[in-house]
């Protein structure tokens, strides 16, 4: 089994070198909210009674990259990203969002800054209509108060109807728009992804982690799916890509992580990754 | 029109204005908000027994030998104010305890738990809110304890109704304004709307004091006409008259509400003119039989309600500078896919 410190991969082909890896802990930090590292990962544990689901993983990841993240059922990975976004507190270990500690953070506030998710089982809001789903993803969220709502209205609607031309370009280039008045509860599962990742874009993310996205997608809705994926890269976001399909991940990411049983079992560019033993192993015998 | 029959009518149109108000605000915590409480009568009864207290004073109690923690004398409208703050602390109390500390599918249960034992603890205690016999002689608004003039009723309904109206434009604005879609963001995926930055617990506390607030409201307007309120006023079955109304009218729909609450208060009602069959408590008891078994017919045939909640607006860009109203949202185009 592996250790517990893991290696520090820094992730991002136009990461700047003070983000890349071997500098002192405080001037690690300050490159990471300085110089482009967005998301910093170190030694984070999660267990589970007697069990251990994360067992000290590391990384680093910067902007306009993909980093991959695979391993079969019950490697941890899934784990690892509620641990990221804060649906789960880590037992040991920190997390720096652009320089911050977040892992004490509620999730919520981690959402505010910038740090955005899409879930294992989508998680749309089947009443909303798509238009609403995206709406309640941007700058509306800042309007939230109730005697706010009830008597600034002008205010919250003129943000809205810029909220909602920002809506209308996002599902055009999601192929949303002929669905913009329907229930997200009517979609297809592959929709219903869409709508999902869209959601989280309105936010204005500098981090995504996107849990399982390609799960139960037609190959050309996967296809679909990682154009857009490239061209969110493209736009300087940084990706977290948790997904079971290798051959996705592998075309889509700078570099890659494996785990299996909630440690990092290999580390690397995608093709340094696929070609560990380890990894072929699981996949060859999977 | 006698006046027996005139009375019948007003108490009528009465009762069902207070079920809307009431509705409205527990549709705020239960289809807006995803808080199911089962004891959304106790928040009606702070509000009965706020008003009590604060128009009774001393004086009041003491004609009708009854007793209170504590009594103040104060002029209509302030006792009415006063129940909705009180209520409003209330649910927030409350509210603070059991949607921080207590499951999502175990909060109902709770709030029925708290519910029969405060019903249970102003039973038992004389001193605190006079028992079982409850406060009465509470003074009519504007008149007091003097007897009412024929067009009484009908005034008081007048002003329920205003009140009413105002209680829409309250409501309807908040459901359909960022917090209100938020609120209903939440209900659907609480994880999907903490992911986007929404604080789950900050969020449905807000909705839950809104709606102890209407239920105060409610109660305080329910004691000042029937003159009294009591332990026998608020039993936990009338919490499920209200939960009949917002699943047979439509959740989330203020409209559909109003009618939920017609049929709930004309069932009511209806029964009065049933000749008596059996004993006496037959009649009470097949009003809650009767509500009940509509509420179960309607989950099961019709779960949406008479009037489904609708597609609510956005909106939209002005695409001339001087338009400023808000545009419906397009008719449903699910028949694309």
């Amino acid at each position: 089994m592996p250790s517990d410190s893991g290696t520090r991969p820094v992730i991002g082909g136009d990461m700047p070198r003070a983000c890349a890896g071997s500098t002192s802990h405080k001037s690690r930090e300050d490159a990471t909210s300085d110089l482009g590292c967005e998301l910093d990962v170190r030694t984070v544990v999660k267990d589970f009674g007697g069990n251990r689901a994360v067992g000290g993983v590391s990384f680093r990841l910067g902007r306009a990259s993909i980093l991959g993240l695979i391993g079969p059922n019950g490697a941890g990975k899934s784990t690892l990203g509620n641990v990221i976004c804060g649906s789960l507190r880590p037992d040991a270990g920190e997390i720096l969002f652009r320089g911050i500690r977040v892992d004490s953070m509620p999730a919520h506030r981690r959402a505010r800054l910038g740090l955005a998710r899409t879930f294992q089982l989508s998680s749309e809001f089947n009443r909303l209509t798509v238009m609403e789903n995206l709406l309640v993803g941007g700058a509306l969220r800042d309007q939230v108060g109730w005697w706010r709502s009830i008597v600034h209205r002008k205010h919250w609607q003129r943000i809205e109807r810029g909220e909602v031309l920002r809506a209308r370009d996002l599902l055009t280039d999601f192929e949303l728009s002929k669905w913009e008045t329907t229930l997200a509860g009517e979609l297809s599962g592959g929709q219903r992804r869409l709508v999902e990742i869209a959601r989280a874009l309105m936010g204005h993310p500098n981090v995504l982690v996107l849990d399982e996205p390609m799960s139960g997608l037609s190959p050309h809705m996967v296809e679909r799916v990682a154009g857009h994926l490239e061209r969110l890269r493209a736009t300087g976001l940084a990706l977290l890509l948790i997904e079971h399909n290798v051959g996705v991940v592998s075309a889509l990411s700078d570099r890659m992580i494996a785990m299996t049983q909630g440690y990092v079992i290999a580390e690397g560019s995608p093709e340094e990754v696929l070609g560990n033993d380890e990894v072929q192993a699981i996949y060859v015998a999977g | 029109m006698n006046g027996q029959t005139s009375d019948f009518i007003a108490t009528g149109v009465l009762y069902a204005l207070l079920f809307v108000i009431g509705s409205w605000g527990l549709n705020l915590q239960f289809d807006t908000a995803g808080i199911i409480n089962f004891g959304y009568i106790m928040f009606e009864a702070v509000g009965a027994y706020t008003v009590a207290i604060f128009s009774l004073g001393k004086t009041g109690l003491s004609q009708g030998q009854q007793q209170a923690f504590v009594a103040f004398s104060l002029p209509f409208p302030l006792p009415i104010i006063v129940a909705v703050v009180v209520g409003a602390a209330f649910s927030a109390v409350i509210g603070a305890i059991v949607l921080r500390r207590v499951r999502q599918d175990q909060q109902a249960i709770v709030l029925l738990g708290m519910t029969l034992a405060a019903l249970y603890f102003v039973e038992a205690d004389p001193g605190f809110l006079n028992g079982s016999l409850g406060l009465s002689l509470i003074p009519e608004p504007f008149i007091g304890s003097n007897s009412a003039s024929p067009g009484y009723e009908w005034a008081f309904v007048g002003g329920v109704a205003v009140l009413t109206v105002v209680c829409w434009l309250l409501v309807r604005a908040t459901t359909e304004s960022p917090f209100g879609r938020a609120l209903r963001a939440l209900r659907d995926n609480e994880s999907g709307a903490e992911a986007l930055g929404y604080g789950a617990f900050s969020l449905q506390l807000r909705a839950f004091v809104l709606g102890g607030a209407l239920a105060a409201l409610v109660g305080g307007i329910f004691a000042y006409f029937i003159t009294t309120w009591a332990p026998a006023s608020w039993g936990y079955a009338e919490t499920f008259y209200f939960f009949t109304v917002v699943i047979v009218g439509g959740t989330s729909n203020l409209g559909g509400i109003v009618i939920g609450a017609m049929v709930v208060v004309g069932l009511q009602q209806g029964f009065e003119y049933l000749p008596d069959i059996g004993n006496s408590e037959l009649g009470v008891a097949l009003q809650t039989i009767c509500a009940s078994a509509l509420m179960v017919a309607f989950l099961a045939l019709r779960p949406r309600g008479i009037l489904p909640e609708r597609r609510h607006r956005v909106y939209e860009p002005d695409v001339r500078s001087t338009s400023s109203q808000p545009v419906p949202a397009d008719p449903i185009r699910s028949s694309a896919g």
